[in-house]
């Protein structure tokens, strides 16, 4: 099924009509929607806002389509596969996988118990993130990754600048390997928020290599001890390392001798080195390759850990 | 002389089958119930314990429930999965109208059934419980009803049935 096809299927049956007209060249493109209670809707792509109207059309701002409470209850029912109860955790944690891997972040009123979130309920407002793979994006820079043998890489880069996409078919590369290079490898994948794999029900919906084992929702630090003890993986692969109890994890899973690939939210090399987190991890010298992005999905380049250029 | 002796003993014994048909519909009625209430103790664990979501829940229910129960949850699973983007309401009172007339619950136990299923998959988990937990009282409640009254009831229809037969022959003889 091709993403229009999923995303359609998922909407209420006003807003179906009214996206029923894209074509589905112009719906692959799009990075995000935004759907609002009686606020336009918005459509991302290739970093240009769209306004919808309602014939399906593109206009100004103001003669954007606004969706009404039925069709964000319609939504929010088909997402929901009619069944919000099944969601609890996942409404908790703000967001919901489809099939695809297609995300849907999800807005309301709070439902708090002894001050802890429990739900959400009033649901006012959807972001669907179209899960975008590119496959070979990652052939750049997987040599200087891999040759002559796998090295403790992060990916550097600011939100929005494919990190995720790229750590993706690195792991997908990794994990079947390239002919005449280097063997595939064990891979274990923590996917917290689901975005690397896109896991619906449990399994990867985007492909991430045939020697990967994916830990779908689990929380970081937790997750890369279980795989290191359960699955005996060569290569831990993480998105977005950031608390202090994911660099512990990092340094016990390095010391067990598996090599680590992660990303981390910065612009170069030198913003991370400023950041207190990362300090101690960085003095250490566990890290031997660095690769920044920026843009979209722009690569500044590989470097080593004293800063240069490989 | 002899065609009338044949027309009262066949009005007699239709009038006794009907008597005996009546009386075991009621026993039909709590079968019924009785299946409906396994069903929703089935649903009541997939939602407490494993988080199914509806269509997956109600496909389990109908592989495990027997007729004229299993249909509905069939039907039902069926078009939740196809995803028309009807109400789940509706889709509920549609499958129960399409099996309905092979089944022997009364209307009030149809009532209340459809009024469960208006309730299907909005609420969150606590509430999804409670609803499930207040139809299961319905059902409790009308077998315990049925099981009291069916001896009485019995044999009531039972000799209404002969009897019934018996004055029909005699009035007309």
């Amino acid at each position: 099924m091709s993403a229009k096809e999923i995303i359609l299927s998922y909407l209420g049956k006003k807003l179906h009509g009214v996206f029923e007209t894209l074509s589905e060249e112009f719906f692959a493109g799009i990075t995000e929607i935004r759907i609002r209670t009686g606020k336009p809707l918005i459509l991302l792509r290739a970093g240009r806002e769209y306004f919808l109207e309602e014939t399906g059309r593109f206009g100004e701002l103001a003669a954007a389509y606004q969706p009404c409470e039925t069709d964000i209850q319609e939504t929010l029912a088909l997402i929901s596969d009619y069944s919000l109860y099944a969601f609890e955790e996942e409404l908790r944690s703000g967001y919901i996988t489809l099939t695809g891997g297609h995300r849907v972040g999800v807005v309301g009123r709070a439902v708090l118990e002894n001050s802890h979130l429990r739900g959400l309920k009033n649901i006012s407002g959807f972001n669907i993130r179209i899960s975008h793979e590119v496959k070979g994006c990652a052939d750049a820079v997987i040599e200087s990754l891999t040759l002559p043998r796998p090295r403790h890489s992060m990916i550097i880069s600011p939100p929005g600048c494919g990190k995720t996409t790229l750590l993706r078919d690195i792991i997908r590369q990794l994990s079947n390997g390239r002919p005449g290079q280097f063997p595939g490898l064990p891979v274990g994948v923590v996917d917290e928020r689901s975005e690397i794999a896109g896991c619906y029900r449990g399994v990867p919906q985007n492909d991430v290599g045939c020697r990967t084992d994916v830990l779908d929702g689990c929380p970081k630090a937790e997750g890369m001890i279980i795989l290191l003890r359960s699955m005996s993986p060569r290569v831990i692969a993480v998105d977005e390392l950031g608390s202090r109890a994911d660099i512990q994890a990092v340094e016990d899973i390095v010391n067990a001798g598996v090599t680590v690939v992660c990303t981390v939210h910065g612009r170069d090399l030198e913003d991370i080195r400023q950041k207190k987190t990362f300090q101690e991890l960085l003095a250490k010298n566990i890290f031997e390759r660095f690769v920044t992005l920026k843009g979209q999905g722009k690569l500044v380049g590989v470097f080593t850990e004293a800063g240069r250029p490989v | 002389m002899m065609l009338k002796i044949i027309g009262a003993i066949l009005v007699c014994g239709s009038s006794a089958l009907l008597g005996l048909y009546w009386a075991s519909r009621e026993t039909f009625r709590a079968d019924d119930l009785n299946e409906w209430k396994k069903a929703l103790l089935i649903l009541k664990s997939e939602i407490a314990f494993s988080s199914a979501p509806l269509p997956e829940a109600m496909e389990h229910i109908a592989e495990r429930t027997v007729k004229p129960v299993s249909p509905i949850f069939h039907t039902f699973a069926e078009s939740l999965t196809m995803k028309t983007k009807e109400s789940v309401g509706r889709l509920w009172r549609e499958a129960i109208a399409r099996w309905e007339k092979q089944s022997f619950l009364a209307p009030e136990d149809w009532e209340c059934l459809r009024a469960f299923g208006a309730n299907l998959g909005y609420l969150d988990k606590a509430m999804q419980l409670n609803t499930i937990e207040m139809t299961l009282s319905y059902i409790d409640a009308k077998i315990t009803f049925l099981s009291q009254h069916s001896e009485t009831n019995q044999k009531m229809y039972r000799s209404l049935g002969v009897l019934g037969g018996l004055l029909i022959a005699v009035i007309f003889f």
